[in-house]
């Protein structure tokens, strides 16, 4: 596995940094399903373009660009799985509950854990699936934008007339603003961000449970721990107010009673 | 655009103070277990409002500064200088041991708490504003029996029918497992859910906003001020517990269990029909967060009276349009008004 690791360094240093950068752009909350960014790459595109056909070409190769590093990624991503599948594999003989003709023991702890193991593959594959999905028509809407924009700019004036770059801007975003609405509002649009929002939920709730396990192991406090004093606290916090409330209804009755009792007196009848 | 001006307007933003004291002063007159009671001090010259208690319940998402962010178009500084002795409940963001805190511990404890402690301190039962979120929360409250009545119930983009068509957020919504999410995730982060909003209209909130710095090179100080207030208020949202943010997205966003009756709080169900205190439903039309068509069901499906008023603009122009203070303010602070004398 080290030797491994060590030749993949040596062969693919550059495109890693690449792939790290892309993913740790996507990792950020600020920008999660990529939106934003491919958005600042197309502005910063434009910034030096004064033309046309330079406005054009400047946001078709940012976007070739983007679709490069895409393609990068999802190499390097699925190269990163195979190896961790094969690592889990050779380690597989070692545990208890595994192994060729083997099977599996039906108590204990080991089956749950190989259980997360296993999801834990399932799962990258399919949230890297589903984000590789959501941003491949992320793209190809960026795309069909870049090819209206060509045509509009075409339609207004000559490809290598000089032009104010904030008119070039106000074009782009003229012409990329509705279809991008329009591709938000589509039904296969939605259910492609939510793909994407579910795997990425199922993977991080598997990474967070083995990662509790190993701390706790270690007797270390871990997040689950955490979550259950956050619960004890809740209980203890709920049944207060409940307890307050009751008190608050008790008092109102009794305001009530005495209310009813005292008007006889304060309106005594004629 | 030119890079010398835009550089200018930069430094000036940088410099300008990012989080200053609300326009107007505010003073915190009691606590409940997740937020502090503020109560808002009328400008000198303009009347305080003693006996005529509002209590304005705020989304849980986004903060309050947007009620006050300039003297100019600060809501709370326009009711105040009508006579209301105006009080924000001011959430406390939850921390990582708050992350079960359901929408019942916000109603029938914070809410509740709150509207209880005017009720007692006034001698009479606050008015309550509900904005966006905090509108239905404030619906909840109002319609649960056995919680202290409010004298009357207003809503700001209040998302009360989110099965309307061309409703984005509760489309996005509708495949998302909420409970996974926040299991994974634990708290929601506000900058988070900002990302989210901002992915909605990603040009109007990006290259439009900001290609409006350059003018801001020659502003004067109040100009910048204000520009980085709305700065910070839209990306330094505070953080949303686990759990409330789950329960809302699948009730009100996937299930639109407001509407259909099929809410319930701890048990108690939520009942629109059965709320009969006079209501005042405001928003906006071209709100994009709450379209006008989820805002304005509310007359619909409430049991009392209900004065609905429609306003151009979109989600932050209720707060911070010439129109909203035109016209939308003075027309609620009237309609307060004759419901002093209701019973």
């Amino acid at each position: 596995m080290a030797g491994t690791q060590s030749s993949d360094q040596q062969n693919g240093d550059s495109t890693r940094g690449d792939w790290a950068e892309w993913l740790a752009g996507l990792r950020s909350s600020a920008d999660p399903l990529g939106v934003r960014g491919l958005l600042e790459r197309s502005a910063r595109a434009l910034d030096s373009a004064r033309t046309p056909a330079q406005a054009a070409a400047a946001l078709a190769e940012a976007l070739e660009a983007e679709r490069t590093r895409q393609r990068t990624g999802h190499e390097h991503l699925e190269a990163l799985l195979g190896e961790w599948a094969r690592t889990l594999r050779s380690l597989a003989p070692m545990l208890p509950d595994s192994g060729p003709g083997i099977a599996p023991p039906l108590l204990g702890p080991f089956p749950r854990r190989q259980a997360l193991l296993q999801a834990l593959i399932s799962q990258s594959d399919d949230y890297q699936h589903a984000l590789a999905n959501h941003l491949e028509c992320l793209t190809t809407l960026a795309e069909d934008c870049t090819t209206a924009y060509r045509d509009h700019l075409l339609e207004q004036t000559g490809d290598d007339t000089p032009i104010d770059p904030d008119v070039l801007m106000d074009a782009w975003m003229a012409v990329a603003e509705p279809r991008y609405e329009a591709w938000l509002a589509e039904p296969e649009t939605q259910t492609r961000i939510a793909a994407v929002i579910n795997a990425w939920s199922a993977l991080v709730a598997t990474l967070r449970e083995l990662a509790d396990d190993t701390l706790e192991a270690f007797g270390l406090p871990s997040a689950r721990g955490l979550d259950d004093l956050a619960a004890e606290l809740q209980r203890q916090r709920r049944r207060h107010r409940s307890e307050i409330a009751e008190l608050r209804s008790e008092i109102r009755a009794l305001k009530a009673q005495i209310s009813a009792q005292s008007a006889p007196r304060d309106n005594p009848p004629q | 655009m030119s890079a010398t001006k835009l550089k200018q307007a930069l430094r000036r933003a940088a410099r300008a103070e990012r989080d200053p004291a609300t326009a107007t002063p505010c003073t915190a007159v009691a606590e409940t277990d997740n937020g502090v009671l503020q109560r808002y001090t009328a400008a000198a010259g303009q009347p305080s409002g003693h006996g005529r208690p509002l209590l304005i319940v705020y989304s849980l998402v986004n903060r309050p500064a947007i009620l006050d962010l300039s003297p100019e178009r600060s809501v709370v500084a326009r009711l105040s200088a009508a006579g209301l002795d105006v009080h924000l409940l001011a959430w406390h963001p939850p921390g990582q041991a708050r992350q079960p805190l359901g929408l019942a511990d916000y109603v029938l404890g914070d809410i509740e708490d709150a509207v209880h402690w005017l009720d007692k301190h006034y001698g009479t039962p606050p008015h309550v504003l509900g904005i966006c979120q905090g509108g239905v929360l404030a619906l909840c409250h109002a319609a649960i029996a056995g919680l202290t009545t409010p004298r009357s119930l207003t809503t700001l983009a209040a998302p009360v029918d989110t099965g309307t068509p061309g409703d984005r957020l509760a489309e996005l919504a509708r495949d998302i497992d909420f409970d996974a999410l926040v299991k994974a995730t634990g708290n929601i982060t506000g900058p988070g859910l900002a990302s989210v909003f901002a992915g909605l209209k990603p040009f109007a909130l990006g290259p439009r906003r900001y290609r409006g710095l350059e003018a801001l090179a020659e502003a004067d100080d109040e100009a910048i001020t204000t520009f980085m207030r709305m700065e910070r208020w839209m990306y330094d949202g505070p953080d949303l517990a686990a759990r409330a943010f789950a329960e809302f997205a699948r009730e009100i966003y996937q299930r639109n269990a407001l509407v259909h009756g099929e809410l319930a709080l701890d048990g108690h169900p939520v009942r629109l029909g059965d709320l009969r205190i006079p209501a005042f439903n405001a928003y906006a039309l071209d709100d994009h967060l709450v379209p006008p068509a989820a805002a304005s069901a509310l007359g619909e499906h409430l049991g009392g009276p209900c004065h609905t008023q429609a306003i151009r603009g979109g989600h932050l122009g209720l707060f911070i349009s010439g129109e909203a203070h035109r016209a939308l303010y003075p027309e609620l602070i009237n309609w307060l008004a004759t419901t002093e004398g209701a019973p």
